[in-house]
């Protein structure tokens, strides 16, 4: 919902909309900038948390680039969507931080501390093959090109449709669907010798 | 749609980017073809794999650390300003570099060819010396002009002299990196001064001379980099520990271009000193931006202090049901059910709530050392386990271990309270 350009609206988040924080963030107001991080949080600290494999690195990181896109918001037209340009920068942090952690060392997976409980299989039996799962799943997208990881994150993770995730990658739509389909398969064939026959629910 | 092409397809097909006659062509063909049945399940199933992957909550702190930062930023234009000078000022002082750099290249190499002129002119005059004594005729007439052009040769040298001399004050820029850097660092001290008082600075002489050059140099180093924060710091900690005031950049073209004409040897550098001052303060300014620390998110961040304790224990906040839900509350509920609180926890209790609170401030760990007698140490920790999840608890790893429970005094005990994991069960929306 857009509020009337001319009246100054209090900075209730829900009523205040992305484009509407830049325009005043880029006058000046920095009030503005923590409604756009506060919305933008989750999203982008848990895109690159599934991209680094790592809590501590994405809390890093993902200060990283909300520090990087405050610094250029001065570049951001209203032409794009912020959370495309948002996610951009965020790609491109974490894929540079990806490339760097593969060649300091082996990358952790994250631990169950952090991975909250998913509370329609309380059977603790059913919790432990969980986790197992989310290790698995998690150890293999480590283990793809950034590139491959990041295409099968944004779509499937994050349901970023296919126009948005070629504006992010700046690849026309036609590469992203055939690089999203060679990487899905990658996936699948680290996947397949665990997960091969069973039905998941 | 043969096989091959039903496959290529599939990704697409799942995620719903087809028209819909291709989808249809698809499912029939996948309703008879057991091979690409399998194939596509698999895809669906490693889609939905990756889907369930659960979704983490940031740090609870998260957004306040960025505006920390965004909003010192914000409160420093001035520092990044003078930094990264608007590009109509810029030119200018690249321009003063170049044109510097070049006069003193010529000026220090200029002693080269004088000094070859010279040399060249000696062995002439001795090749005319062996003439002549096979040819006696032409002896002293050639021998005069030839004296004469060395004499003023010499001579040449010697008005130029002034020039060349004083080019060692330009001289030390010649020396290595390394060397450089030290002729920054020395001077240092002598210009550590309030800006006002030039007169004193201007005593200096030399060295100093070479000093401010660097700096400046240096600093249009990186000028190409405006966005980029990382390239600042090395060259502008070189020139730290100088003390001085403010400057507008308007006031900086105007003293570049005066920098130049001044360093026409023959001329004290005298103006540049109030420049290094001010370069000073930039850095000064700008290296706490700078070198703001990257790790501070982490949640284990309290690494290996020196602990002086016997005791350690590490505390896991519940996460509060209520806004203010304090150590009081809890407390007080706990007595009326359980009654096992004991004296000595009531002590502590107020410390305790401290670090909470400043817990929930900072964001980060806090840690408080008590004493706790030996023997009440069980109790103390049954009661802490009312009001916080003890996650680790271990005696230090010492010498003293064993005597331990040998010794009568009081135990030094090291209580790190963690902030609670935000909203563990469930987390999934908010």
């Amino acid at each position: 919902m857009q509020p009337p350009s001319n009246q100054s609206e209090p900075m209730v988040p829900d009523a205040i909309s992305d484009g509407e924080c830049v325009q005043r963030l880029q006058k000046g107001d920095t009030d503005a900038f923590e409604v756009l991080v506060r919305r933008h949080q989750k999203t982008i600290f848990n895109l690159v948390y599934r991209m680094l494999g790592d809590y501590d690195d994405a809390a890093e990181i993902a200060q990283e680039v909300f520090l990087s896109a405050y610094r250029s918001i001065a570049q951001f037209r209203g032409d794009a969507n912020f959370s495309t340009w948002l996610y951009r920068i965020a790609i491109n942090h974490a894929s540079t931080r990806r490339k760097s952690l593969a060649k300091a060392k082996e990358r952790r997976v994250p631990l169950d501390s952090t991975d909250p409980v998913d509370h329609r299989h309380p059977n603790p039996l059913d919790a432990v093959m969980q986790k197992e799962i989310r290790y698995r799943v998690q150890s293999a997208l480590n283990t793809l090109d950034p590139d491959e990881a990041t295409i099968i994150l944004l779509r499937d993770l994050q349901d970023v449709p296919y126009d948005e995730v070629a504006k992010m990658l700046d690849v026309p739509v036609g590469t992203v669907k055939s690089r999203l389909h060679r990487a899905r398969q990658t996936l699948k064939a680290k996947l397949t010798p665990f997960f091969g026959e069973r039905n998941l629910p | 749609m043969n096989c091959s092409e039903v496959q290529s397809r599939l990704s697409e097909y799942h995620d719903n980017f087809l028209d819909a006659e291709t989808i249809e062509t698809i499912t029939d063909h996948l309703l008879a073809c057991s091979r690409c049945r399998t194939e596509a399940d698999d895809l669906a199933q490693t889609m939905q794999l990756v889907k369930v992957l659960p979704e983490v909550e940031p740090p609870a702190s998260f957004t306040t650390r960025v505006m920390a930062h965004v909003r010192e930023q914000a409160a420093k234009p001035s520092a990044w300003e003078r930094l990264f000078l608007p590009f109509r000022v810029k030119f200018p002082i690249h321009a003063a570099a170049v044109i510097l750099v070049s006069i003193l290249a010529v000026y220090v190499y200029q002693k080269e060819p004088q000094q070859q002129a010279l040399k060249i002119a000696e062995s002439e005059l001795l090749r005319k010396d062996q003439d002549e004594r096979d040819d006696p005729s032409t002896g002293l007439r050639a021998r005069i002009p030839a004296k004469e052009s060395l004499e003023s040769a010499r001579q040449n040298e010697a008005t130029s002299a002034p020039v060349i001399e004083q080019a060692p004050e330009y001289a030390p820029k010649r020396r290595s990196g390394e060397d450089k850097k030290k002729d920054i660092t020395t001077p240092q001290p002598a210009l550590s001064i309030p800006a006002g008082s030039a007169d004193q600075v201007r005593q200096q002489s030399s060295p100093p001379a070479a000093a401010p050059l660097t700096p400046r140099e240096e600093k249009s180093a990186p000028s190409g980099d405006i966005v980029t924060s990382k390239n600042v710091p090395p060259p502008v900690k070189e020139a730290e520990g100088q003390v001085g005031g403010a400057a507008a950049p308007s006031e900086r073209t105007a003293k570049s271009t005066r920098d130049v004409e001044t360093l026409i040897p023959g001329a004290p550098a005298k103006k540049e000193f109030s420049k290094t001052p001010q370069t000073a303060s930039i850095s000064e300014q700008a290296s706490e931006p700078l070198a703001a620390p990257q790790r501070v998110l982490a949640p284990k961040s309290e690494s290996a202090k020196q602990s002086a304790a016997d005791y350690e224990l590490v505390l896991r906040l519940r996460p509060d049901t209520g806004e203010k839900a304090g150590l009081e509350d809890r407390l007080e509920s706990r007595e009326a059910q359980t009654e096992a609180v004991t004296s000595l926890f009531r002590e502590h209790k107020s410390a305790l709530d401290q670090a909470r609170r400043r817990a929930n401030q900072t964001g980060q760990p806090q840690a408080i050392w008590l004493s706790i007698p030996r023997t009440q140490l069980e109790q103390f920790k049954r009661d802490l386990a009312a009001i916080a999840q003890i996650e680790s608890a271990s005696a230090a790893d010492t010498q003293e271990k064993d005597e331990v429970s040998k010794s009568s005094d009081p135990l030094r005990v090291k209580i790190t309270v963690l902030l609670p994991l935000s909203e563990p069960f469930p987390p999934r929306q908010r």
